[in-house]
């Protein structure tokens, strides 16, 4: 078995006739986290939608040794890639319970979905008390909390995450994240996560690459690029 | 006092069509944010099979669930023929197809069954119920099957995953694909609930306005009538609102001298216009508010 969980070779994505992305070339790591860190507009969501199917795209993509190619974005959560979206996707007429059943689409089994729903609730306390309130009526850092546990419901191989610290609180981001490692650390979930944060995600990271007008202009461990000058300078602050 | 209970419960069945009629149009909105000009045309000519298949010599209850079986394969298939293909079409090219479809559906049951006024008949009977003249046991059998429609339907999306994937395809498409729910045969799905909750409507009123191919004109606007009052966003609101309209007619019909049988469709348009100027998103609607 191959460590590479997905691999893209001259990943190209377009809005319409315009091309955004200008063939990347980039691997994930089983069981690792890779981040893509880049300014605003710089595509790194745009990767995300080619990946999941959201957007046309040219290039080769093999996930789990299997080649994706015009997928359908249902089909590929099918296949195990859950996308937590940018601006989170809460479906927010419904409660965070409905939200996390949603999340279990993909799945037969309802007796292990109750015990995910429960698992989810260990993860994030806090939802457990909003179980039957109206996912829109909660806050910024609940909701974020909610996107990721309704992407764990469906058991993924692979997460999407979409600036996961994105409109939160220092504090809030901090407890986002811890939660993300232990997810990483003890369950084994392989993320691709895209950030402004770069301090956040280079911490989390083990692989980092770096994303300018829909271009990879830099890649490695994530202690490399932590370290590379420009980086600091342009994303870190110091 | 008997009047008015008279005309409350000639109301509520009436208007438990109208909740069907409304609730069928909100739901296919819902599914591509189209009104459904030819949703009275596909209850009519579910209305017309059923006919032909009690011709046959079927009895009633196997036509009427035939029937709504068929109705819900005829939503699907035009669901999937000529609305998929219009998927990211304007809106205008949506309106011109539901126009085309009111006036194919129209004249082919004009030509299969000509327009000669036809009677079709209640399983219900329609002596009066209970000897007096409050309720016709027709009336009564309609709230009843509306009734038993409406909670068939309400757990359906309440308790169910297909009613839920379906919900959720209806609040966020897109997010509702990120979890894999298969958003394309959900909108088709939609398109045969609506299609066979039209025949139900059909099916139950036709004894009452008599089977002909423009007998949906009329309740269709009702409907229109009550999925605005209730709201478009709002399938609980498109029942009551259905409700509603149905009870308003009938008691300004008979109370107001001057509104009597002639000027009742009127109210219908009148309510419609009245709230849509008071408020826009209807009683029970949600309020859209779009970032700029």
């Amino acid at each position: 078995m191959s460590n590479i969980l997905l691999s893209a070779r001259n990943l190209c994505a377009f809005y319409g006739a315009t091309r955004v992305l200008h063939g990347l070339d980039f691997d994930i790591e089983r069981g690792g986290v890779t981040a893509f860190l880049g300014a605003n507009g710089a595509g790194k969501t745009s990767t995300l939608r080619a990946l999941s199917g959201m957007i046309e795209m040219t290039g080769d993509v093999s996930f789990a040794g299997q080649r994706l190619r015009g997928s359908s974005t249902e089909k590929l959560a099918w296949l195990g890639i859950a996308h937590v979206p940018e601006g989170r996707g809460t479906f927010s007429r419904m409660t965070t319970e409905e939200n996390l059943q949603l999340g279990a689409m993909t799945r037969g089994n309802r007796a292990n979905i109750s015990a995910d729903i429960s698992r989810v609730y260990g993860y994030f306390p806090k939802l457990r008390e909003r179980a039957r309130q109206q996912a829109g009526t909660m806050s910024g850092g609940e909701q974020q909390m909610l996107a990721i546990g309704r992407a764990l419901m469906m058991r993924p191989r692979l997460m999407l995450l979409d600036e996961p610290s994105f409109g939160l609180a220092p504090i809030i981001v901090e407890e986002v994240y811890a939660i993300l490692r232990k997810l990483n650390e003890d369950d084994g979930v392989s993320m691709l996560l895209v950030e402004q944060n770069a301090t956040a995600a280079l911490a989390l990271a083990h692989h980092a690459y770096l994303i300018e007008t829909g271009e990879i202009v830099l890649g490695g461990t994530a202690q490399e690029i932590g370290r590379d000058e420009n980086v600091r300078r342009a994303y870190l602050g110091y | 006092m008997e009047l008015l209970l008279h005309q409350v419960f000639a109301g509520l069945s009436t208007g438990g069509i109208y909740a069907c009629m409304a609730l069928s149009i909100v739901m296919i909105y819902q599914a591509i944010d189209q009104l459904n000009f030819a949703q009275g045309e596909m209850a009519m000519f579910s209305t017309f099979v059923a006919w032909q298949i009690l011709q046959w010599g079927l009895p009633y209850w196997p036509t009427f669930f035939l029937t709504i079986a068929l109705s819900f394969l005829g939503g699907i298939v035009i669901e999937r023929v000529v609305f998929k293909p219009l998927k990211n079409a304007p809106a205008l090219s949506h309106v011109v197809i539901f126009i085309a479809i009111f006036a194919i559906l129209n004249s082919c049951a004009g030509f299969v069954w000509d327009f000669t006024i036809k009677s079709f008949p209640s399983p219900f009977g329609t002596q009066p119920l209970f000897g007096n003249g409050i309720i016709s046991s027709h009336d009564a059998g309609m709230i009843g099957v509306t009734t038993v429609l409406l909670l068939l339907l309400y757990v359906f999306f309440r308790f169910t995953r297909v009613g839920l994937a379906m919900r959720a395809t209806a609040e966020n498409p897109e997010s509702a694909r990120l979890v894999g729910v298969r958003v394309g045969w959900m909108i088709a799905l939609g398109w045969g609930m609506a299609a066979a909750i039209g025949a139900v409507a059909g099916m139950m009123i036709a004894p009452v306005v008599f089977l002909e191919p423009n007998m949906m004109l009329s309740i269709l606007l009702y409907g229109f009538a009550g999925a605005v009052v209730g709201g478009l966003t709002s399938p609980f609101g498109a029942v009551v609102g259905g409700f509603s309209v149905g009870v308003i007619e009938n008691l300004a019909g008979t109370f107001i001298p001057i509104v009597g049988r002639e000027l009742k469709l009127t109210i219908a348009l009148t309510l419609i216009v009245a709230v849509l100027t008071v408020r826009p998103s209807g009683l029970f609607g949600r309020v859209l508010v779009t970032r700029v």
